[in-house]
Parts: structure tokens; C-alpha cells; sequence
């Protein structure tokens, strides 16, 4: 078995693993099983075993960490938000409902990054700083604590809903998510923070310059604005549990058009890592 | 007696609340009305303040971001004439808008002045709130109406404490909102300062060749209005370039070895790793390649020129354009140490002479005209830059990820334990996220319940048949 099939098998098999996890915990929660529960959680914590081999198996052949192309960096992303989701829910059981939202969105960036180009590239030395380094790790860990605050805001939208779905009332309540709505999205914002600080000491580093106005630069800044706005407008300015639960939606899918998409379209000095 | 209402002082003609001294004079109080300018002060920076204004400033510049993003922004004049000519219609109307100079025209940098103003009135607020808070007694009193409060009846408690239990933790996140703010104020003080003090300048080198302490030395410069065009305090000379490929042929490391002049040793600079020197700094950018360096001999007299040939593939290649209209396209072959170099007369667009030259090689490119290959050297690019406000920057940034972690990280909780009438009261607040501190609460009646001081930290009846009062969050 060459070392790409092998790779590939592996994230298969973790993907597979995901999404058994994910209908244990829909399923204990739709029919108030709490033992399937435990189980959802097992499995799922048992498909980071085979999902974290392919990446070091390719780490190790390309000599790189995973952030050069979107098949590296859908996989790397999808295994660090699926270890901080599994963390919150061996701290808080009781708040297992949010797996409903991000387990499948975790288990469709994995197959995306599965159906795209897996070719190898070689590192420039641009991007050989330990900066950078800072940079990816935690645009990951923000990445991950945005999809939670993404999750808590659907739960609150549908526990909201006139004829909220029944399996709702196992989740936490309405209060409880609407303060996880935004201590999440406040600790990806401390994330974010970090990646554009790292990002701008990187910049500096390479060309002289901290900020140069690149579109991914201005998008990531444009992300981090919108979160920071949404986040003052809950703090200070007393804004609803609904309408920051639609910013904290609206934000979300900014952050993956700065983090994913607009990579692919624009011409930009980060179009390396994902073209 | 005189009434204070009843008071008016005529001085000036504003009209002012006196309080009678002791001793029967009169003296205003001070504050009771400020003068006008305070007033208008105190307007504004309320006006600063408010929801509506820190949405709509912030909403804008994020607007106008989005839209440097998504739009091809000068200096890149390439990709905004490509824009134009992928989408006419739209490229007349963001170059008659000015939508491609965004960050650098005065509306946009007219709200993030007015945003300047708007973090400087809330940072006042925000300290003097801090300084207010932060040495305040903690009283239970303060826990009135708390999200978590739990009372049982003293009479069905074991031990009471005789003294009230206060505990206050997490003040730092106190401190975060502060700090986040002042550090975003330094950064993008610093980004601001930097548009009109920053320098730059590029200029591509060959081994061997020196870059002298002055403008004239470099091909382009940039910089703001206030700045001093770029040089370095003293001269380098560049004593070799050395590059590694991959075997893909792609670039893996690229070094420089420079000497100061007045030093014996060199000094490294490479991609990622900038020579400091003092107030200026070079850097290595990725463009490099082999330099041809060439004597042209004519009528005329001896021309030394150099064409600088960038990687193609397996090869390196060139072009050098002569006055007469004529072209040389030049290849060096082999990208590792290449010592060969072809050479191709074009005239009027039609292949004239083809010659491969070694260093020192000379050939006859016309009649009267000869063209000598001195060396071929490799080159780099070379980028110089001056910035004063890179530390302020990078201190404003530290400081507001300081701020963001403490805002969000740390969360004051005042827990307090104490008797109230006839009852024991448990009662926590949270400053933010109270929701979130439900178990923590629960945590803290089991303590007590523990140590027999509560014996009923639950919801239900309490000890000796008497309910247990709780204030759900």
C-alpha cells in the first residue's frame, strides 16, 4: 500500500468513526438515550486516533506541518476543532447538544479536504518562521472556538422557534447557550487576535511591513472587526439573545469565506496555502 | 436666610447655584453647572461613546475594508488595469469613486480618526470605572440582586459563620476591556503614524557589487510624506548569494553574505531573517536569479551594463533592450552554477546572431560593435525599510492581547456567605456569563453543606421542615 492510500484509508476510517460518533449523540439525544451518549463521544474520540495518523504520516513525508493546500488544511482544521469539541464535552456532558451543530460540519470540511487535491508541495522559505508557525495554530484553535459559538447559536435559534424540536429540551438552556454564544465566540476572538498578531509580526519579519493591506489580510480584518462589533454589541450595548445568536451565524460564515474561500478566488499572498 | 435656588450671580451673566460659607460669603459650587466648553467636551464625548456612533464608525471601516479586499488597490496598478479591462463598466466607476485607493483617501482615514477619538473617550471612561471598582468594599449589601441566592432559615442550621464569607475572584477580567481598547488605540496609532513616517526602498544586487549609504543607490523608493527617502548609515558590500532548490526546482533557501564596511567578517542575511541596523532594516525578498554582466564596445565608446535574468524553468533568462530598437534575449544554462551564456540578437522582432559566451568571451554583434560576457554572477533583491513605529505597534498589540484574554479569560465572581434577618444566605455574582457559573454556585453550597454549616445546598425544604428560599439565575 503506497503511503498516499494508506493516508487516505486512514482518513476514511476517521471519517467513518465521526460520523458513528455523531448519529450516537443525535440519536441519545433525540431518544433520550444516555447511554449512547457515552458512546457517541467514545467513537468519536477514538476516529481522532486514525484521522491524527494521516496527518503526521504526511507531515512526515512532505516535511511540512498540514497548512499548505486545502487538503491539509480542511483536515488539520477539521481534527483540531473535533479535540476541542470532544474537550468541552468531557467538561461539560450536559452540553453534548452542541455536537449535533459541529459534528457534521466538522465530518463535511474532512471529506471536502478529501475530494481535493492531494498533491505535495514544497515549502518556500517565506514561510519558514515560527511565526507562522503561531499564525496557523491559532487560526486553527479560533477556527474551532467560532464553530462552537456557531453551534450554540443554532441551538438557541431552535429551542426559540414557536414548536421547538423536543430533543431540544435536553440541551442546555436557553440562557446557558446564549452565554456560550458569546464566551466562545469571545475566546476565538482571543484566538483570532493572536493569528492577526502573529500574522503581523510574520509580515514584518519577511517584508518589512506589518500590515500591507492584502485581500486575506483585509478579509481576516474585516472577520475581526464583525466579531468584535458583535461582541460589543452584546457586552456593552445590551443587544438580544436572537439577534446575536444571527450575528454570531453571520460572523461564522465571514470567518470561513476570510479563512477558506476568498483564498481560492483572490489573488493574494496567501493563495499558496490553498490553491 | 438665604436660599441656594434663590442665588444668582450676575457676573458674566451666567447664571450659577451659591451655597452660603460659614462665615456668611458667598462661593459658587463648584461643578453644579459646567461652563460651556466642559459641557460641549462632555457632549462629545458621550456622543463618542454612544452605541450608536462606536456601530456606525465600525460598521463603516469594516465596509470600506471589505471593499480595499475586494478591489485591486494601488500601488498595484497591473491588477487594476486588469480589473478594468475583465469588467469596464465597474472599473470606471470605482476609478471615478477612488475605490482604489481606499485606505489612503480622507474619508477613510477620517473614520478611523473619528474611531481614534471614539477609543480615547472610552478608555477615559473606562479607567476611571476601573479605578473606581477595583479598591471598592465588597459588601453584601452589593449581592441584593444577584443571579444565585439561596437562603435557609437559621434556625435549622447547625453553624452559622459568624462573620459574613467574602470572596472576590477573577478582578483582572476587570482590567481587559481597558487594556484591549488602549492597546487597539497604540496599534492603530502606530499604523497611522506609520503612513506618514515610513520609508522604502529596492534595489537588486550581484556578488561583488556594493550598496553605498545613500537614495541614489537603490531603483525604487516608497514612502510617507513626512519620511526621508531610504540609505543605510553605511556602506555593504555583497560577498556572495547562495541558493538551494528543491528538487522540484523550487526555491528552498536563499542567504546572502554581506560586509560592512570597516568589518572583517560577514554577516548572514537571509529570507525571513532581517539585518538589523539600528534605525534601518534590509531584508531578503524571494526574487533572484544570475546576473549578466556585459561590455558593450562601440563608436561610441565602452557601455557596462547588467541584465539581471530571473529562473524559467530549468534555465535562467533575460532581455536587454539597445537604443537602436535592437534586442539581446540572454539564457543561462543550468540553474547550478550555470558558466555558459547564449545570446540572441533580435532586430525588428527577426533572429540576427546567436553566440554562446563563457566569462570573458567577447563576439561581434555588428560591424564595429562587440559584446563581452564579464561574469555571471548570481543576484537577489534586496528590500530596505525604515519604521519607527514597528515596536509602538507591536507594544499596542501585546497589549490588547493582553486585554482580549483577561476580557474573556477572567470573569469577576463576588461569592458571598453571610446571615441575613433569620436567615444564612449563599448568594454568587457573576459579572458576565452568569448562566455559565450555575454549577460553580452549586459548588460552593456544597462547601458550606460539607463543612455542616448548610445542610440543605439544593433547591427544596430545608433543615427543620422549613423551605430553603432560592433565586434561580
Amino acid at each position: 500500500m503506497s503511503r498516499y492510500a494508506l493516508e487516505v484509508a486512514l482518513h476514511w476510517f476517521g471519517l467513518g468513526l465521526y460520523i458513528a460518533g455523531a448519529v450516537a449523540i443525535t440519536a441519545s439525544l433525540v431518544f433520550d438515550k444516555p447511554r449512547a451518549l457515552r458512546v457517541g463521544r467514545w467513537l468519536a474520540s477514538a476516529g481522532l486516533v486514525p484521522h491524527g495518523a494521516a496527518i503526521v504520516l504526511r507531515w512526515v513525508a512532505v516535511g511540512h506541518g498540514p497548512y499548505m493546500l486545502k487538503y491539509e488544511v480542511l483536515s488539520s482544521n477539521s481534527w483540531v476543532a473535533m479535540v476541542v469539541l470532544l474537550l468541552v464535552l468531557a467538561r461539560r456532558p450536559a452540553w453534548s447538544a452542541l455536537a449535533v451543530v459541529a459534528m457534521p460540519l466538522i465530518v463535511l470540511a474532512v471529506a471536502l479536504g478529501l475530494f481535493s487535491n492531494p498533491e505535495t508541495r514544497d515549502l518556500p522559505p517565506s514561510v519558514r518562521s515560527v511565526w507562522l508557525v503561531f499564525h496557523i495554530i491559532f487560526a486553527k484553535i479560533s477556527a474551532a472556538a467560532f464553530l462552537l459559538s456557531l453551534g450554540s447559536a443554532v441551538l438557541l435559534l431552535l429551542s426559540q422557534r414557536p414548536r421547538p424540536p423536543a430533543w431540544i429540551r435536553r440541551a442546555p438552556s436557553a440562557a446557558a447557550l446564549d452565554a456560550l454564544v458569546i464566551r466562545s465566540a469571545g475566546f476565538g476572538f482571543i484566538f483570532w487576535t493572536i493569528t492577526i498578531a502573529a500574522g503581523a509580526i510574520w509580515g514584518s519579519q519577511l517584508w518589512g511591513r506589518y500590515w500591507g493591506w492584502d485581500p486575506i489580510e483585509t478579509w481576516s480584518l474585516v472577520s475581526w472587526i464583525t466579531y468584535g462589533s458583535f461582541l460589543h454589541a452584546r457586552l456593552f450595548f445590551k443587544l438580544g439573545p436572537r439577534p446575536t445568536a444571527w450575528l454570531s451565524i453571520a460572523s461564522f460564515s465571514l470567518f470561513i469565506l476570510a479563512l477558506l474561500i476568498f483564498p481560492l478566488l483572490m489573488h493574494s499572498i496567501h493563495t499558496a496555502y490553498m490553491s | 436666610m438665604i436660599h441656594v435656588d434663590d442665588v444668582v450671580h450676575r457676573d458674566g451673566g451666567s447664571r450659577g447655584t451659591f451655597r452660603p460659607e460659614p462665615w456668611g460669603k458667598l462661593r459658587p459650587v463648584k461643578n453644579a453647572q459646567p461652563p460651556g466648553a466642559a459641557r460641549a467636551i462632555g457632549r462629545a464625548s458621550a456622543l463618542l461613546r454612544s452605541g450608536r456612533v462606536v456601530v456606525t464608525v465600525v460598521a463603516a471601516i469594516c465596509a470600506g475594508a471589505a471593499l480595499a479586499a475586494a478591489l485591486p488597490q494601488e500601488p498595484d496598478s497591473a491588477e487594476i488595469r486588469r480589473f478594468a479591462q475583465g469588467s469596464p463598466l465597474l472599473g470606471r466607476i470605482s476609478s471615478a469613486l477612488g475605490l482604489h485607493r481606499v485606505v489612503t483617501s480622507g474619508w477613510f482615514l477620517a473614520l478611523v480618526a473619528v474611531a481614534l477619538a471614539s477609543l480615547v473617550a472610552v478608555q477615559i471612561d473606562q479607567w476611571r470605572r476601573v479605578r473606581r471598582r477595583w479598591g471598592e468594599q465588597f459588601s453584601p449589601l452589593r449581592l441584593g440582586g444577584t443571579q444565585y441566592r439561596k437562603e435557609l432559615p437559621l434556625a435549622g442550621c447547625r453553624r452559622v459563620p459568624a462573620s459574613p464569607r467574602l470572596l472576590v475572584s477573577g478582578r483582572l477580567g476587570m482590567l481587559g476591556s481597558p487594556l484591549f481598547h488602549l492597546g487597539l488605540l497604540i496599534a492603530v496609532g502606530a499604523g497611522l503614524a506609520r503612513l506618514l513616517l515610513f520609508s522604502e526602498a529596492v534595489v537588486r544586487l550581484y556578488e561583488g557589487e556594493e550598496l553605498l549609504p545613500s537614495p541614489a543607490a537603490y531603483e525604487a523608493h516608497r514612502g510617507g510624506p513626512l519620511s526621508r527617502p531610504f540609505a543605510l548609515s553605511r556602506s555593504l558590500r555583497v560577498s556572495s548569494i547562495e541558493v538551494v532548490n528543491y528538487e522540484s526546482g523550487q526555491l528552498e533557501r536563499l542567504t546572502a553574505q554581506l560586509l560592512p564596511a570597516g568589518e572583517q567578517a560577514p554577516v548572514e542575511l537571509a529570507i525571513n531573517t532581517p539585518l538589523d541596523l539600528g534605525a534601518e532594516r534590509l531584508y531578503l525578498t524571494m526574487s533572484h536569479g544570475v546576473a549578466a554582466l556585459l561590455e558593450r564596445r562601440t563608436a561610441a565608446g565602452l557601455d557596462r551594463t547588467v541584465a539581471f535574468l530571473e529562473p524559467r524553468g530549468q534555465d535562467e533568462r533575460g532581455r536587454l533592450g539597445l537604443e537602436d530598437g535592437r534586442e539581446l534575449h540572454l539564457e543561462a544554462k543550468g540553474r547550478r552554477g550555470p558558466d555558459r551564456l547564449v545570446v540572441r540578437v533580435l532586430d525588428q522582432g527577426v533572429l540576427a546572431g546567436v553566440a554562446e559566451l563563457a566569462p570573458g568571451d567577447e563576439v561581434a554583434t555588428r560591424p564595429g560593435e562587440t559584446l563581452r560576457l564579464v561574469g555571471l554572477p548570481q543576484w537577489a533583491e534586496f528590500r530596505g525599510s525604515r519604521d519607527a513605529t514597528r515596536p509602538i505597534f507591536f507594544a499596542g498589540l501585546l497589549l490588547g492581547v493582553v486585554g482580549v484574554a483577561l476580557l474573556f479569560g477572567f470573569v469577576r465572581v463576588d461569592s458571598a456567605v453571610y446571615v441575613e434577618g433569620d436567615h444564612v444566605v449563599v448568594a454568587l455574582r457573576a459579572q458576565r456569563f452568569a448562566p455559565l457559573f450555575a454549577e460553580r454556585f452549586e459548588q460552593l453550597c456544597k462547601e458550606w453543606d460539607d463543612q455542616g454549616a448548610l445542610s440543605s445546598p439544593g433547591p427544596g425544604p430545608g433543615p427543620g421542615g422549613a423551605p430553603a428560599k432560592v433565586t434561580p439565575p
